[in-house]
C-alpha cells in the first residue's frame, strides 16, 4: 500500500495569550539576560523551573515573573511574533544568530562538524603559509650548505642567525597546535603531538 | 503504483553531531568537518618537528660539532624533510583557503 509520507506537524505555536504559563522544556526568551533562546527545566537541586543562560543559572515561576510581587513577567515563550517585539524593544549592538553569515564548507555524509568563528581558521592558515615561507627558505639554506657553496664559517654565521628564526616557528605553531587541540578535544579525534 | 526504492544519504545531517565553540557575538562563522581540525593539527604537528629538527642541525653546525662533509650529508638529509614539509603545509593551506573563499577575508599566502 503506498503511504505517502506527509508531515502535518503545527510548526505555528499561537502567541501566548495572559496569563501565560511556562513548564520545563519550553523555549523561552529573556532579554533581561541576553538575546538568545533559553530551555526551561526543574532544577533538582530546589524543584524551581530555571534555564541557563551563559554560566548563570537562572530561577522563574510558571507565570513567568521573578517574584510574587513582579507587575510583569521576565520570560516570554520563543515565538516569531514574541521574537519580533522583543528585538524591537531591546535591539541591541549585537549581531543576533540569526544575522551571522554562515559558511558551511560540510558535505552531507560529515557525521562530526565544528562550528567556529571564521577568524579562527584565519589564523591557522596565516601560520601555516608563514611555515611554508620559513621551510622553503631553509631548504634553500641547507642546499647551498650540501652543494658546498659556503665556506665554514659563513655557514656557521648563517645557521646561527636561521636558527632564531626556526625556533620562533616553532614556538608560534606549537602556541597554534595547543589551541587546535582544545578543540580537538571535544571531538571523536583525540589530541595531536603530545 | 509501487513504492520506489528512495536513496538515503549514508547519514542525515540530523544525524550530525555538532561542536559549537562560537561566541554569541561572533559574525560570521564557518562550519568544518571535524576531520579538516585534525588534518591541519596533524600537518602542524609536523611542520613543527621539522623544524625542531632543522633547529637541531643549525645548532650542532653552529658548534663545530660536525665536520663539513657530515654537516653536507645532514644538509641534503634535512633538506629533503623541509621541502616535504613545505609541500604538505601548502596543500592544508589550499584546502583552508578555499573554505575561505566566501568569507570576508582574503586568501593567505598568495
Amino acid at each position: 500500500m503506498p503511504n505517502p509520507i506527509r508531515t502535518t506537524s503545527n510548526t505555528q505555536t499561537p502567541t501566548n495569550s495572559t496569563p501565560a504559563t511556562f513548564k520545563a522544556g519550553d523555549a523561552i526568551l529573556c532579554p533581561f539576560v541576553g538575546n538568545g533562546s533559553y530551555q526551561l527545566f526543574i532544577d533538582d537541586e530546589h524543584g524551581l523551573l530555571s534555564f541557563i543562560a551563559g554560566v548563570n543559572k537562572y530561577h522563574t515561576r510558571a507565570d513567568g515573573k521573578q517574584c510574587p510581587n513582579d507587575k510583569s513577567p521576565s520570560i516570554f515563550h520563543d515565538t516569531p511574533a514574541n521574537r519580533q517585539i522583543i528585538d524591537a524593544l531591546y535591539s541591541q549592538n549585537t549581531p543576533k544568530p540569526s544575522q551571522r553569515k554562515l559558511i558551511d564548507t560540510t558535505s552531507a555524509d560529515d557525521d562530526e562538524v565544528v562550528l567556529l568563528k571564521s577568524s579562527k581558521i584565519l589564523n591557522n592558515a596565516d601560520e601555516l603559509s608563514g611555515a611554508v615561507d620559513v621551510l622553503d627558505d631553509m631548504s634553500s639554506f641547507l642546499g647551498l650548505i650540501y652543494s658546498g657553496k659556503l665556506d665554514q664559517s659563513d655557514t656557521k654565521a648563517l645557521a646561527r642567525l636561521t636558527q632564531t628564526t626556526v625556533d620562533t616557528w616553532a614556538e608560534i605553531l606549537n602556541t597554534q597546535l595547543e589551541r587546535l587541540n582544545e578543540v580537538l578535544t571535544l571531538t571523536k579525534f583525540i589530541k595531536v603531538g603530545e | 503504483m509501487t513504492a520506489s526504492i528512495q536513496k538515503a544519504p549514508i547519514s542525515k545531517p540530523n544525524q550530525r553531531k555538532v561542536i559549537d565553540i562560537t561566541e554569541l557575538d561572533d559574525n560570521e562563522v564557518i562550519v568544518l568537518p571535524t576531520d579538516m581540525l585534525s588534518d591541519i593539527a596533524c600537518h602542524m604537528n609536523g611542520a613543527i618537528n621539522a623544524l625542531n629538527d632543522i633547529g637541531n642541525i643549525l645548532y650542532l653546525i653552529q658548534q663545530d660539532e660536525l665536520s663539513s662533509r657530515q654537516a653536507s650529508s645532514m644538509a641534503r638529509l634535512t633538506n629533503d624533510a623541509a621541502e616535504r614539509w613545505a609541500m604538505l603545509l601548502g596543500h592544508q593551506l589550499d584546502a583552508i583557503n578555499e573554505a575561505m573563499t566566501e568569507s570576508k577575508f582574503e586568501k593567505v599566502g598568495e
